[in-house]
């Protein structure tokens, strides 16, 4: 069949596979809601009842976030696979989440002693200074180690390295709001409301038109530099950029919903196989979708499946994310990963 | 005027140079070979030629033009280049691959228009390996993918194109179809070739001119074909025993 078609296809299902993940989502929590009050509540924005406040306030909010956050952490993660010419790389293993994570946690921690109110933008700022850190030294460990391998296991000390350190000032911050930043620090989708959405929304949509501003330019570099040289394209240029995206989409991630795991590296990796292309210009929507499907099906799992009390989301995206990467890297076991 | 010109050059890595003082001339229409033995600087000439390397010393032209004066963009116009890094795809047809030589006509998100379309078809033609075009490029053999990367080279329609052993894992028949190819290539769009080669017994019939690179550093000899590829003056360019040549290549 016509490759077009296929990828259409698919396309149509990824939407209407997230559609349904919303729905089980608005429907599935601690009080029940019935089908036929919600798209009342949904189309008025009623907040009048109970059962409106909760999906407009809580539940909704939480879903935008899943599916924002988690797509933009698959493209994150994409153009990371892009940088490295190598499809095991993601913010989450290389410690460039754990370095957003640990930046944001020490200004939170500061501002709440000086009675300071923190605002998103801040947040988004300190988490994408903390990511550029740890990526200048996983690009400081490439230049000396040509192994892809040695620098994810560098990646992973960073990671260590970052959460103890978080865990520390945490635990030192004596402070009501720390339960909070506690939860924030394992990674959570429940911590974001409206206000935040207005800030990261914008973000994530100028990040996807970046990267398909890109695309044409990440097909070529795809094989190899001096032959994207060779086309007139400035490599360096190309480059810096290729990693400022990819930091402001997964530090905004990190800044909101702390650090998740195996979302950026694994997502990529089944849009390839499931489109069967490797073509920027559809594998950066089809790794947003997939990375937004992921994240909504976890979030519904660490939500509901020990209520009242919650799983860090890292912790059913690891459950599924970390097969997928290891049979990544059993397929790769004939080449140098 | 030449297309290629080297001048008193100077070439090589981070200001090592691993050649010194070359000096040579590759004419509009016609193929320029480069041989010689292992590791003598054979590809560090032709990226030098290509931009991808700046000379130490001395001058390298494109048209007359010393070669730092261009832009990317416009040097890029000019030369095509098929170096000898293997590509490694997935999910690539042969059609994808030798779709993003046409970079640089392509719109900012790389769709095809007619014309593109029609030059991708006339140059996978021209080598043919338009039959390829649907087929999985991971999927085939040395020889076929090399023939698919020399439609990727000339489907930019470049003035120049610059080689570095483009047939070396072709068969014996593929090796001649290839330069067939090339030549006719020449011909028909008259394009300069500079082209490294190991198939020294194919020399005088591939190439216009000679460049002959020997081990002690440097351009030893330069000219017609006819005139340097002899056994006895191969013998010394690759440091063989006398009559070596002749018992295995004459």
């Amino acid at each position: 069949m016509d490759r077009k078609k296929t990828h259409l296809i698919l396309f149509i299902s990824l939407i209407l596979a997230i559609l349904l993940l919303v729905v089980i989502n608005i429907l599935t929590g601690s009080v029940g809601i019935s089908v036929r009050d919600i798209p009342d509540i949904l189309l008025k924005g009623d907040r009048s009842s109970a059962e409106g406040r909760i999906i407009l306030d809580i539940r909704l909010p939480r879903i935008i976030e899943a599916l924002f956050l988690g797509g933009a952490l698959a493209l994150s993660g994409y153009m990371l696979q892009t940088f490295f010419l190598n499809p095991i790389a993601g913010p989450y293993i290389l410690g460039i989440s754990s370095g957003a994570k640990l930046l944001v946690a020490i200004l939170m921690v500061w501002a709440l002693k000086a009675g300071f109110a923190m605002n998103s933008l801040m947040l988004v700022a300190a988490a994408f200074i903390g990511s550029l850190i740890a990526t200048g030294f996983v690009l400081t460990v490439s230049l000396r180690v040509r192994s892809m391998s040695i620098l994810i296991v560098c990646g992973v000390m960073v990671g260590y390295i970052c959460s103890a350190v978080t865990e520390l000032i945490v635990a030192f911050a004596d402070d009501s709001n720390i339960v909070n930043l506690h939860n924030w620090s394992l990674g959570t989708f429940s911590a974001a409301g409206w206000n935040e959405a207005r800030i990261y929304i914008p973000i994530v949509a100028a990040g996807i038109l970046a990267a398909l501003f890109m695309s044409k330019t990440m097909e070529a570099y795809r094989f190899g530099e001096e032959y994207a040289e060779s086309l007139g394209i400035s490599i360096y240029g190309f480059r810096v950029l290729l990693i400022i995206v990819s930091s402001v989409l997964s530090a905004t991630v990190t800044a909101f919903a702390g650090p998740v795991s195996f979302v950026g590296i694994a997502m990529p990796h089944v849009a390839g196989n499931l489109f069967r292309s490797e073509k920027p210009l559809i594998i950066i929507p089809a790794s947003f979708l997939l990375g937004s499907a992921f994240c909504l099906f976890c979030d519904l799992l660490a939500r509901s499946l020990f209520a009242p009390s919650e799983l860090s989301i890292s912790t059913v995206t690891a459950v599924f994310g970390a097969p997928i990467v290891i049979s990544m890297m059993i397929g790769r076991r004939n080449e140098n990963v | 005027m030449s297309e290629i010109l080297f001048k008193n050059a100077s070439i090589g890595y981070r200001g090592v140079p691993v050649l010194r003082a070359v000096s040579f001339t590759a004419e509009k229409g016609g193929i320029t070979a480069l041989i010689g033995p292992n590791g003598t600087g054979k590809s560090t000439v032709l990226k030098t030629a290509a931009g991808l390397l700046k000379p130490i010393e001395g001058r390298v032209c494109i048209r007359d033009r010393s070669i730092g004066s261009y832009s990317p963009k416009e040097l890029y116009g000019i030369i095509s280049v098929m170096m000898t890094d293997r590509v490694k795809t997935k999910f690539m047809s042969c059609h994808d691959v030798v779709r993003v030589g046409r970079y640089r006509y392509t719109g900012i998100f790389g769709t095809l228009t007619q014309a593109d379309r029609r030059v991708i078809r006339e140059s996978m033609e021209l080598i043919g390996v338009w039959d390829l075009r649907d087929r999985d490029y991971a999927a085939l053999s040395d020889g076929q993918q090399q023939r698919v990367l020399l439609a990727r080279a000339i489907v930019s329609e470049p003035g120049i194109l610059i080689m570095d052993e483009p047939a070396s894992f072709l068969d014996m028949g593929r090796k001649i179809e290839f330069f067939d190819a090339l030549k006719g290539l020449v011909k028909e769009k008259d394009m300069t070739v500079l082209i490294s080669m190991h198939e020294v017994e194919m020399v005088k019939k591939v190439a216009d001119k000679v460049i002959c690179i020997s081990a002690s550093g440097g351009i030893d000899a330069k000219g017609a074909a006819e005139e340097l590829i002899n056994p006895a003056y191969m013998e010394e360019l690759f440091g063989m025993k006398k009559g070596r040549y002749e018992e295995y290549y004459g």
